[in-house]
């Protein structure tokens, strides 16, 4: 080994790098992502822009949501009832083992053919899934584990090996080679380093009771895990409500519902009945789950549970600084801090430009490693080094470029994949499972340069194209989603184009080092 | 490790892999068990309770850990972490014996 503390803390931080910065990369970029993911499903979910649900009378949808579902639903144990949030859309009827049945939030009438068109898909959700098990259950979610302890040790060692932290700040030098990739990795993990600690920190505690299970079940057995909660939390168990119970008609929701909203200041999204048509029945009214008001951070889920015969109101929850605090809520906290639950849509596009940072941090270290050997091998391997080095080299790009190609492909299987196919959710995420294996292929077989190039273009032409994509496989089109103010779905695509441009100025820099210039 | 020679020895290879599974392997085996000692012991302290001792030593075990994989590589003789190591773990297993 060499001598010294730093640089084995090197050398540790270069491999540490290295090996987890591969999938790292395509965890990052995935989570990046799945902070949009809401918008991203309602754009995947292609529904037709529907008139805006403020114009209806909210009380006659209630009602015809409830005959809906008494018709429909009589014997089941829960019912859901969807309202529309801030960018309109119908009313969602679900309940247990049916739905969605999709209501016109302006007259209550059941949607029908065309107008009830969505999508079959995963959405958004695909990347959050993806982001902590990689569509690899159990063996993928604890190589996410691995991966982020790898994170970890390489940010300690990164800050040790650390000479001016400071001055990274501003040192950028731009078309010097190896120097100026160094300078990048640097100042972006300079610049989101106290997030970067934060968002790995917050992802592996995320999970600590699976992570580390050992601590709970040593002091509570291997079943442990509710007296824990509810010891953390000092409370005793809600008393559960008999089930069952004699048939008892609904109070009326049209009145529930704007009571619940002046009793949590805040618009309905959700009303969960339990029990429904028994004595026993429940009522809740959910708020927004993405509270932009809450004046804490951790269970920021406003809600009122009524009886849901006498109407009567059980329990009223909001998000307020004066409530009792127990250490239930660190969790809760950490959560909220991984899943930006907290800061409305200007925190949302801060973690998004952080984690654009932290996939560029992680890029132009594993860049670095090879610009580095490329222009003297270290022979590390041997006689093998040579080969060695041509696979890191296609990794890099399947890493870095495939992953993006992968992520805008999966929006366009979305749109060419037949509607009516029935496990289309499934075929969109193979799509980009695949995608993203033949972007290595595709790697590991062209001159690697070539490789960088012609992915990078791919992913560029396939994001400045989706628009265009949207607008041919559906007629939905940018202005038509801004014109009614659906900024979510129009952001979709502007952030595409916005990723298009960014990965031409990337493909274009490569073809000039491909042709020689510096 | 080793930048100016060409070529490394097998003994290194072997070196660098057996600090490789002990830094994965044995650190997580170390940690599982240091904070299980910690959330039995920590209720000893006035004022935290059982459950808060779980908590407490849970969400402090992935600092244990990256502490632990930096000693691995930073130790100077690959043995002497062995040795270390497999002791800690005697010692924390019988003190979780003891406390449980």
């Amino acid at each position: 080994m060499k001598d010294g503390f730093r640089q084995q803390m090197s050398w540790l931080h270069t491999w540490c790098g290295l090996t987890a910065g591969w999938v790292l990369c395509a965890i990052f970029l995935t989570g990046t992502l799945a902070v949009f993911r809401q918008p991203i499903t309602q754009w995947m979910e292609a529904r037709p822009v529907v008139q805006d649900a403020a114009a209806g009378d909210r009380a006659a949808v209630l009602r015809a949501a409830t005959a809906h579902l008494e018709a429909n639903a009589g014997k089941a144990r829960f019912w859901r009832i969807e309202l529309p949030g801030e960018n309109g859309g119908p009313v969602l009827l679900v309940w247990q083992g049916g739905g969605p049945v999709a209501l016109n939030p302006v007259t209550g009438a059941p949607l029908t053919g065309e107008e009830a068109a969505s999508r079959k898909t995963e959405g958004g959700r695909h990347f959050m899934s993806f982001h902590y098990m990689l569509q690899a259950d159990t063996p993928g979610y604890w190589l996410v584990g691995w991966a982020s302890m790898c994170m970890l040790v390489a940010l300690v060692t990164g800050v040790v090996v650390h000479k001016r932290i400071f001055k990274d700040f501003f040192t950028f030098r731009p078309g010097k080679g190896q120097r100026s990739w160094l300078d990048a990795h640097n100042a972006t993990a300079v610049l989101a380093l106290p997030f970067l600690f934060m968002i790995v920190y917050t992802g592996l505690t995320f999970f600590y009771t699976s992570y580390m299970p050992w601590p709970l079940q040593a002091v509570y057995g291997t079943d442990g895990y509710q007296r824990y909660q509810l010891e953390l939390d000092g409370k005793e168990p809600a008393a559960r409500r008999p089930r069952g119970g004699v048939p008892a008609a609904m109070h009326d929701l049209a009145l529930l519902v704007p009571q619940a909203e002046s009793l949590m200041a805040r618009p309905a999204r959700r009303v969960l009945v339990e029990q429904p048509g028994r004595a026993g029945m429940v009522v809740r009214v959910f708020g927004p789950a993405d509270d932009h008001r809450a004046e804490t951070i951790a269970n920021t889920l406003s809600s009122v549970a009524f009886d849901g015969v006498t109407g009567a109101v059980i329990e009223v929850k909001t998000p307020k600084l004066d409530q009792p605090t127990t250490s239930a809520d660190v969790h809760e906290v950490l959560k909220a801090l991984h899943l930006v639950r907290f800061g409305g849509w200007n925190m949302k596009w801060l973690y998004f430009i952080s984690g654009l940072l932290g996939t560029a941090m992680m890029a132009t270290g594993t860049i670095l490693f090879c610009v580095k050997r490329r222009k003297k091998s270290e022979q590390e391997f041997g006689r093998a080094t040579a080969a060695v080095y041509r696979v890191i080299e296609a990794f890099n790009v399947a890493a870095i470029a495939g992953i993006a190609v992968a992520c805008i492909g999966y929006f366009y299987a979305n749109r060419l994949l037949p509607v009516e196919w029935s496990d289309r959710a499934l075929w969109e995420i193979r799509a980009f499972l695949w995608l993203w294996l033949a972007t290595l292929l595709h790697a590991l077989v062209r001159p690697f340069m070539r490789a960088w190039v012609e992915q990078l273009a791919a992913g560029a032409v396939l994001c400045l194209l989706l628009p265009l994509l949207n607008y041919l496989t559906t007629g939905q089109h940018l202005f038509a989603y801004a014109a009614a103010g659906d900024w979510q779905r129009a952001g979709v695509e502007l952030v595409a184009l916005g990723f298009g441009v960014m990965l031409a100025v990337m493909a274009r820099r490569a073809r000039q080092v491909q042709k020689g210039k510096p | 490790m080793s930048a100016k020679t060409t070529g490394v020895s097998a003994r290194y290879r072997w070196e660098v892999a057996g600090r490789f599974v002990l830094a994965g392997v044995g650190g997580y085996g170390l940690t599982a068990l240091l904070s299980t000692v910690l959330a039995l012991a920590l209720p000893w302290l006035p004022g935290v309770s059982r459950a808060e001792g779980v908590l407490i030593a849970s969400l402090l075990s992935f600092t244990f850990y990256t502490l632990y994989v930096l000693w691995v590589f930073a130790a100077g003789k690959a043995w002497r972490v062995w040795w270390a190591t497999v002791l800690a773990c005697a010692l924390l297993y019988g003190a979780q014996v003891l406390l449980s």
